[in-house]
C-alpha cells in the first residue's frame, strides 16, 4: 500500500507543472501590523497540514486551549480556554454564535474541518462589528470562518475524498459562483465510519486488549450561503447550514462490561440574515440569526419497563442584533449594540418547558493614540419565565492594551464574562436547579510578542502570562446519596499559568522550513471550600504542562510535516491522589502533502500518519482513544 | 510553655499519631483481625477498591483487590458479604460478582452478569442453605449455587430489585423501579425458598429499597419516596401472613441492625437514633451522633467486635472514611478508605 502511495506521489511529481510554495509562514506580528484580537491562529496553510477531521481536533494544535474529546471519530469535543471552563468559550462560526442553550458548550466534533480558512482564539475584540455581542461577553472566542465568509477565496469549487483507518470514507464538495456583485456558495460533506478501533488498557497489573465498538458515525453537513453587494456601501449576506448525524456511544470503556448500546442521533439547522453598511467613517451590521436543533438519545439495553430509554430534546433560538461602528477620530472608533435573544427547549424530561429572553447590550472602543486600547463594556439582561428571579442584570467590563514597537509588542487584558446557566442545568428532571446563578469569570493577562525578521527568516515569540478565576462555578454533584445527583452554584476555581508560543519560517535555497512550538502551564486549583479534601487541589483534567511542537518543510510542490503533542500528568477527580492520576502522553503525527497545479486547477493529494509509535491515551479517564491510524485525502480545486 | 509541658505535647501528639492507622502498600497474605471495605467509587470510573484496615498493624492498604488479583475490581462496587470461606463482591455497572478466598483475597471466580448482550446490573446478595441470591435490575433474582460457583436459575421479580434478605424459608425483595422514575414499583416481592417461585407481591411505598430482617423474622423495608415531596418511610413486614403490619411516620435514610434494635439515620443529620423491635413503638430514641462526619452513607454493626461502624462519603468525590464507636456510641478510632465507602466485613 505504501508503496503504491509513494509511487503515485512520485508520478505525480514528475507529469505535472509545478507550483511553488515560497510564502513565508504567516505570524501575527509583522513590523508595526498587529492583530491585536486573535491571540493565536491557525491559518489556512498550517490548517492543510495536520489531520484533523473537524474542528475539535484543529483547535487543541492552539496554546491555552485544551480540547476534551471522548473518542476518535464522532467523539464529543469541547473547547476550555485557560481551565475556565467551556461553557466559558463561545464558539463563532461565519460570524454567528453557535447556539449552547441546551448543553453549554459547543460539540466541536459536528463541524467539518475541510471547509475552514481560520481557527483563532480572540480575547477582545470590541468593535469588530462581525462578532457577536454574545460572544464578546463570553470568557473567549473561538472564531472559525471558512470558505464561505472567505473573500480572498478565488476558486470555483472543490471536491475530495478522504479515506482511512475505521472504515472511513467521506466525500465533500464546495461549489462557489461569482458575479459581479454576486456571490454564492454551497458546500456538502457526507462520511461513514464503523469507528471501531483496538486498544490496550492498563488494568492494574494486567493489559487488557479489546476493540472499541459501538462507534460507529454516519453523519451529513451542508452549508449554502449567498452574499449581494450592490455597491461599496452595502452588503446583503444569508446563509443555512445544516447537519444530520447518527452517532453511536462507546461510552467509557467500563472493565468487564463492553455491552454499551447507546445512540445519539440528531440534526440542526442554522440561518442567518445580515446587512452591512460600511463608509469611510461608520460601519453598521444587522443580523438575524435563527438555529433549531434536535437531539435523540437512546440507551437501548436501559433496564426500565419499555426495555430501553429515549430522551429527546428541541431546542430553538433566535435573534437579532445591530451593531454600529463609527470613528470619531483618526485614533478612535467606538462601538455601540445590542441585540435580542430567545430560547426555548423542549423535552420530556424536564420539570418545565423552559424559554428565556436575554439582551445584551454593549459599547466598544478602540484608541491608537497611546498603543492600542481595546475596551468593552456588555450589559446583560436575562429575563427568565420559570426562574424564581427571573429578571437578572450585570455589567460586564473589558479593557486591553497594547504598546507597540518596531519589534515588539506589549500587552494587558482584563476581561470579566459570564455563563448562563444552560435549560438543562435548571430544570433537567431530578437534577435541575432553577435558582443556578451564572458562572463569573475573570481573567487578567499579558502578552509580550517578539518579531525578528531576516531577508530568509522571521522568528516570532509569544509570551502570555495569565490568571484567571471563576466563581458560581456549576457542578453536578451528588446531593441525597450517590445516585441523586443535583446541579449547584457550588464552585470558585483560580488558575494562573503562562502560554508561549514560537514559530520560526527559514527558507533554505528552494525551500522553506517552518517550525511551531508553544508550550502552556497553568495551575488551576478548587478554592471552594476550606474544609473541603480537594481545596486547592488541581481540578480536574486540568494538566500542568501541555506543549506542541510542528515542524515543516516545503519544497516546490511538496511539504512534509511532524506533529508532536503532549499532555502533562492531570487528574480524572479534584482530589490529587494516586489514585485518581492519569499519566502523560504524548503522541507523534507525521505526513507528506503535493499540491499540483494543472493549468489554475489544483490537484491536492495528503497522506498523514497519527500516532506513529502507537501510544495508548486518553484525554477523559477510560474513553480511550485510537492507536496508529491513517488517512489519505485527495481535493481538487477548480 | 514549659519545657515539660512541650514534652507532654509532643509525646501526646506520637500517641495520637500511632493511633491513626497508616497507608500502607503492602497486604497481608492472611487476612485476620481488621475490615475489608468496599467503596463504591463512582459511575464510569472503574474506581471501585476494596481497602483492608489491619488492627494488628494500624495499617491500611487502600488498593487491596489490586494487589492480591493484578487487576481492579471495576466499576460501582455495591455489596459484599462473606459466606463460608468466600467473599462476594456485587459489582453493578461492572455486571459482574467476584468470589474471593475469604482468607487471602485472591479471585477464585469472576462471574459475568450479562444476559445476551444486556448488563443485568447486579445489586445486592444474600445467602440461604448453600444458595446465593443476587438482585438484578433488569427484574430477576439470580440464585447462584456456592458451591459450583454458576448461576443457577433465574427468579422474575419487579421492578429493578434492589436489597433483599431470607425470612422464615422465604426471600424477601424490595423493587425499587428506580430506572421507570417517576412511576417506580412500589411492592417487595416474596419468593418461596421451597419453589423458588415468587408468591406474593407485597405493596409498601413507591421505591422500596433497604431492607433487612430483625431478630424476630420481621421484614423492615424503607421505601424512598420520590427524593422530594414525597418522604422516605420504614414499614414492617410480618412474614407469617407477608403482610404490610407498620407503616412509621418518623424520617428515615438509613438503618442497620443493631441487637434486637436498628440504628436509623435521619436526612440531614448526623444524630444515630435507635428504634426497639420488639416493642415495634413508633418512635425512637437518640443514641450517638456522629461528629466529623461530612457526608453519612451507611452504618454496620459487627456483632463479632461488638462495635458499630459509620461511613463518611465526604463530598462523594474524594476519599471517605470509616469510624468506629464501641457499642454505647463512643468514638474510637477513624479509617480513611476509599471513593464512597458503603459495606464491610469484619474479621475477628
Amino acid at each position: 500500500m505504501l508503496k503504491t502511495i509513494l509511487f503515485f506521489f512520485a508520478l505525480l511529481s514528475t507529469s505535472i507543472a509545478i507550483s511553488q510554495y515560497t510564502e513565508i509562514e504567516e505570524v501575527i506580528l509583522i513590523g508595526k501590523k498587529v492583530d491585536s484580537t486573535r491571540i493565536y491562529r491557525l491559518d489556512e496553510k498550517r490548517i492543510a497540514t495536520k489531520n484533523a477531521a473537524d474542528v475539535g481536533e484543529l483547535a487543541r494544535y492552539l496554546p491555552g486551549v485544551q480540547v476534551t474529546a471522548y473518542g476518535g471519530i464522532g467523539g464529543l469535543k469541547t473547547a476550555n480556554f485557560r481551565s475556565l471552563g467551556a461553557g466559558q468559550t463561545s464558539v463563532v462560526y461565519d460570524h454567528q454564535a453557535q447556539s449552547t442553550t441546551q448543553s453549554g458548550a459547543t460539540d466541536l466534533g459536528l463541524i467539518p474541518a475541510d471547509f475552514i480558512t481560520e481557527v483563532a482564539v480572540i480575547q477582545l475584540a470590541s468593535t469588530d462589528v462581525f462578532l457577536p455581542i454574545k460572544s464578546k461577553l463570553s470568557g473567549n472566542i473561538l472564531a472559525i470562518q471558512s470558505k464561505h465568509q472567505a473573500s480572498d477565496y478565488i476558486k470555483n469549487g472543490v471536491i475530495g475524498l478522504q479515506t482511512g483507518s475505521f472504515g472511513l470514507v467521506e466525500g465533500f464538495g464546495l461549489v462557489q459562483k461569482r458575479w459581479n456583485k454576486l456571490r454564492m456558495t454551497l458546500s456538502g460533506k457526507s462520511r461513514f465510519s464503523d469507528g471501531s478501533y483496538p486498544f490496550d488498557y492498563k488494568n492494574g497489573n494486567t493489559t487488557i486488549s479489546s476493540i472499541r465498538k459501538n462507534n460507529q458515525v454516519i453523519d451529513h453537513y451542508g452549508q449554502f450561503s449567498c452574499n449581494y453587494s450592490p455597491s461599496s456601501n452595502h452588503s446583503f449576506s444569508m446563509g443555512l447550514a445544516g447537519n444530520r448525524y447518527n452517532k453511536e456511544l462507546p461510552g467509557a470503556v467500563i472493565f468487564y462490561n463492553d455491552n454499551a448500546q447507546q445512540f445519539l442521533n440528531g440534526n440542526q439547522i442554522d440561518g442567518f440574515l445580515r446587512y452591512v453598511y460600511t463608509t469611510k467613517n461608520i460601519q453598521l451590521k444587522t443580523q438575524i440569526n435563527h438555529h433549531r436543533n434536535e437531539l435523540i438519545y437512546l440507551d437501548s439495553n436501559y433496564l426500565n419497563v419499555a426495555g430501553f430509554l429515549r430522551n429527546e430534546f428541541k431546542a430553538q433560538q433566535l435573534d437579532g442584533e445591530c451593531q454600529v461602528k463609527f470613528m470619531i477620530n483618526q485614533q478612535t472608533n467606538c462601538l455601540v449594540g445590542t441585540n435580542i435573544r430567545t430560547e426555548r427547549l423542549h423535552g420530556e424530561q424536564l420539570s418545565v418547558q423552559p424559554n428565556r429572553i436575554v439582551s445584551e447590550s454593549i459599547i466598544g472602543l478602540t484608541n491608537n493614540r497611546f498603543g492600542v486600547v481595546n475596551a468593552q463594556v456588555g450589559w446583560l439582561v436575562v429575563n427568565d419565565n420559570f426562574s424564581a428571579s427571573a429578571v437578572k442584570q450585570h455589567v460586564l467590563p473589558s479593557i486591553d492594551w497594547m504598546l507597540i514597537a518596531k519589534k515588539i509588542a506589549v500587552g494587558i487584558t482584563f476581561r470579566q464574562s459570564l455563563r448562563l446557566p444552560t435549560f438543562s442545568e435548571m430544570y433537567y428532571q431530578q437534577i435541575g436547579n432553577s435558582q443556578l446563578l451564572p458562572e463569573k469569570g475573570t481573567q487578567f493577562s499579558l502578552r509580550m510578542l517578539h518579531n525578528y525578521k531576516r531577508k530568509k527568516s522571521i522568528i516570532q515569540t509569544i509570551i502570555q502570562p495569565f490568571y484567571a478565576h471563576v466563581s458560581n462555578k456549576i457542578n453536578a454533584i451528588p446531593s441525597k446519596n450517590l445516585f441523586i445527583w443535583s446541579i449547584q452554584n457550588i464552585g470558585q476555581t483560580r488558575a494562573f499559568g503562562a502560554e508561549v508560543s514560537e514559530q520560526i519560517s527559514v527558507r533554505i535555497k528552494n525551500g522553506i522550513v517552518g517550525l511551531s512550538a508553544n508550550y502552556t502551564f497553568q495551575y488551576c486549583i478548587d478554592i471552594t471550600d476550606r474544609t473541603s479534601a480537594t481545596y486547592k487541589d488541581v481540578i480536574s483534567y486540568s494538566p500542568l504542562h501541555t506543549g506542541g511542537l510542528e515542524i515543516n518543510y516545503s519544497c516546490k510542490q511538496w511539504r512534509v510535516f511532524s506533529q508532536f503533542n503532549y499532555q502533562g500528568k492531570r487528574f480524572a477527580l479534584n482530589e490529587n491522589i494516586p489514585a485518581n492520576e492519569l499519566a502523560a502522553f504524548s503522541t507523534i503525527d507525521i505526513g507528506g502533502s503535493v499540491k499540483l497545479n494543472m493549468n489554475k486547477q489544483l490537484l491536492y493529494v495528503r497522506l498523514t500518519v497519527n500516532n506513529i509509535t502507537n501510544q495508548n491515551y486518553n484525554y477523559i479517564n477510560f474513553f480511550v482513544m485510537p492507536g496508529i491510524n491513517f488517512h489519505l485525502k485527495l481535493t481538487y480545486e477548480i | 510553655m514549659k519545657f515539660s509541658s512541650l514534652v507532654i505535647v509532643l509525646l501526646l501528639l506520637a500517641g495520637c499519631g500511632k493511633e491513626t492507622p497508616q497507608p500502607s502498600n503492602e497486604s497481608p497474605s492472611v487476612l485476620k483481625s481488621g475490615i475489608l471495605v468496599l467503596n463504591e467509587g463512582m459511575f464510569q470510573f472503574n474506581n471501585s477498591t476494596l481497602v483492608w484496615a489491619d488492627f494488628a498493624t494500624n495499617q491500611i492498604t487502600t488498593n487491596f483487590f489490586e494487589q492480591k488479583n493484578n487487576r481492579s475490581l471495576g466499576d460501582t462496587g455495591n455489596d459484599l458479604k462473606r459466606y463460608g470461606g468466600k467473599l462476594y463482591i456485587v459489582m453493578s455497572t461492572s455486571s459482574t460478582i467476584e468470589i474471593l478466598n475469604a482468607t487471602t483475597g485472591k479471585s477464585i471466580k469472576q462471574i459475568s452478569m450479562i444476559s445476551g448482550t444486556t448488563p443485568k446490573q447486579p445489586r445486592s446478595i444474600a445467602f440461604y442453605n448453600g444458595l446465593a441470591f443476587v438482585t438484578c435490575y433488569d427484574g430477576f433474582v439470580d440464585v447462584l449455587d456456592t458451591t459450583s460457583l454458576s448461576i443457577a436459575m433465574r427468579i422474575p421479580v419487579g421492578q429493578n430489585p434492589e436489597d433483599l434478605a431470607v425470612s422464615n424459608n422465604k426471600l424477601y425483595v424490595s423493587n425499587s423501579g428506580g430506572l421507570n422514575f417517576p412511576n417506580v414499583d412500589s411492592t417487595v416481592s416474596v419468593i418461596n425458598l421451597n419453589t423458588f417461585q415468587e408468591i406474593k407481591r407485597i405493596p409498601v411505598g413507591p421505591n422500596p429499597g433497604a431492607l433487612l430482617c430483625d431478630s424476630e423474622g420481621d421484614i423492615y423495608v424503607i421505601s424512598r419516596g420520590d427524593y422530594d415531596v414525597i418522604p422516605a418511610q420504614l414499614h414492617r413486614i410480618e412474614t407469617n401472613n407477608d403482610s404490610k403490619t407498620n407503616d412509621f411516620n418518623f424520617p428515615i435514610q438509613s438503618m442497620t441492625l443493631f441487637q434486637d434494635k436498628l440504628l436509623i439515620n435521619q436526612p440531614n443529620s448526623l444524630l444515630i437514633k435507635t428504634f426497639n423491635t420488639l416493642s415495634e413503638s413508633n418512635s425512637l430514641s437518640d443514641f450517638f451522633t456522629a461528629n466529623s462526619i461530612t457526608t453519612f452513607y451507611g452504618m454496620h454493626y459487627s456483632s463479632i467486635l461488638n462495635k458499630i461502624y459509620c461511613f463518611d462519603a465526604n463530598n462523594y468525590n474524594a476519599t471517605g472514611f470509616v469510624l468506629q464507636y464501641d457499642i454505647n456510641g463512643v468514638f474510637e478510632k477513624k479509617y480513611h478508605v476509599g471513593l464512597n465507602p458503603s459495606k464491610i466485613v469484619v474479621y475477628e
